[in-house]
This record gives C-alpha cells, structure tokens and sequence, in this order.
C-alpha cells in the first residue's frame, strides 16, 4: 500500500482516504477530468471467458494483454496463450508497442481496470473492432475452471 | 526468591522500552485514516493537503479529485513528486471499495 510505503520511507503525516474514488463521488463531490468525453466513451462488449478460451484455440489473430501487477500474476498466474505483459502504471508510455493488426484482449483482475486500457487505446486510434476485455477478469477464468500458467 | 529480585528491574526496563519504542514508532509514522467530509473541508481550506492518486495515469486522466497528482504505488520510490519536507500532510487514495 502506497501509505504504507510512504511511512516506511520517513514520512511523518501519512493520510489513507480508503473510500477513495467511489466515496468521493458518492457524496457528489467535484471530479476533475482531462477529457470527460474520453472517460464515458462506448466500448467495446466484453469476452467471456469460454468464449475466449475457444478463439485462443481457433483464431491466431487473438493476443492478450495482461494489465495486472506481478503480485496478482504471481498470485493468480498467465492465461495460457500468446500475452503481451503489460501493467496499467506503465501503460501510458509503452502501449505503443502493441500490435494494430491484431485483437487485443485486456486482461485484469476483476474487469475494473480494462475499460479504461480499452479507451485510452481508442483515444490513440486504434480500432474499436480490434479491442475487447475478459468479463470478470482473471477471477472470472479461474472461477470457470479454465487453465492458468505459472507467472 | 532471590533471582526473582535480580529479574525483575531487568523485565520492567524491557517493557518500558517496548512502550516507547511504540510510541515512538506511532508519532513518526502512524497511517490516519481521512474520511469524505474531513478531505473535503480540508481541500477547501487555505493550506491542502498533498494529494495522490496511487493508480495509473490511465485512470488518472479519466477522473480523479481535483489537485491530486499520479504516483502509482509500484513508482512510489523512485518517484520525484513526493514533497521533500517529510512532515508535510499527505494524502493517498485509489479507486475506494466496490
């Protein structure tokens, strides 16, 4: 945990706001956006994670991007199948490496953080046909009893 | 009888030990916990808190509260952004339950 850390690195007047984003709007508070209609954009439908295990099998052109941190890699191990490992803190300056010719599969946790890879990618044009999202995250995958690797 | 005498200044100084370095270890570093109306009150009063948001850019340029800045916490060491002044008020928040 970042408070955490910063304590741990000498800080003397550490704060946790744990309600966080949803609490601050919860109470209706003021946002601040650097593009509103960037950040309520459509997106494209999720995948389920059958339905995903199956196109891994049959269609080559799919290629997941695993967003998650290593601790939940670790935890939870890789989606067997062509993955570009790529963690949403550093997505902003290295998303330019992913392919536009292929189908991109954002992989997280829970289905929280993909939507926002997925628009941030939209902004950087790439094809709105060629993004998608595991439903339910790695959650969803391993609920459904499908393989994991080792990270 | 006697040894019990010899051990027990020994196992008092410990404990008062244990307690001040407790202490001591709660006024250098102890986590509050912040709540909507007290973030609130404080970011409009004169001297705000610092403010960060500990998850990614991405997110951060959707929505975030108004003066915050990005330090996602797998950049919190090597970040330059943190306040120098070690006891500046600093608050850190994500994307909250749900």
């Amino acid at each position: 945990m970042a408070a955490g850390q910063a304590v741990a690195m000498g800080y003397r007047n550490v704060y946790w706001y744990k309600e966080g984003l949803a609490g601050w709007k919860k109470g209706h508070n003021l946002l601040e956006s650097l593009n509103f209609k960037y950040a309520h954009r459509k997106i494209p439908e999720p995948i389920a994670p059958r339905a995903l295990a199956e196109k891994l099998r049959s269609d080559p052109r799919y290629l997941l991007v695993d967003i998650r941190d290593n601790k939940s890699r670790q935890k939870d191990g890789l989606i067997d199948g062509p993955t570009e490992v790529l963690p949403l803190y550093q997505f902003h300056t290295d998303f330019a490496q992913l392919p536009d010719d292929k189908v991109l599969v954002m992989v997280d946790i829970r289905a929280k953080q993909a939507p926002a890879a997925i628009r941030y990618l939209l902004e950087k044009k790439y094809y709105f046909t060629h993004l998608t999202y595991l439903k339910g995250g790695i959650s969803a995958w391993i609920s459904e009893g499908l393989p994991v690797k080792a990270f | 009888m006697k040894n019990s005498g010899h051990w027990l200044p020994a196992i008092l100084i410990s404990l008062a030990l244990l307690v001040c370095s407790n202490l001591s270890c709660l006024a250098a570093g102890d986590i509050q916990i912040i709540t909507t109306p007290e973030l609130k009150k404080w970011l409009a009063a004169g001297q705000k808190p610092f403010l960060v948001y500990t998850l990614s850019q991405v997110e951060f340029y959707e929505e975030r509260i108004p003066g915050s800045v990005c330090i996602p916490t797998e950049q919190m060491k090597t970040s330059r952004e943190l306040p120098t002044n070690m006891d500046t008020p600093t608050v850190f928040y994500c994307a909250g339950p749900g």
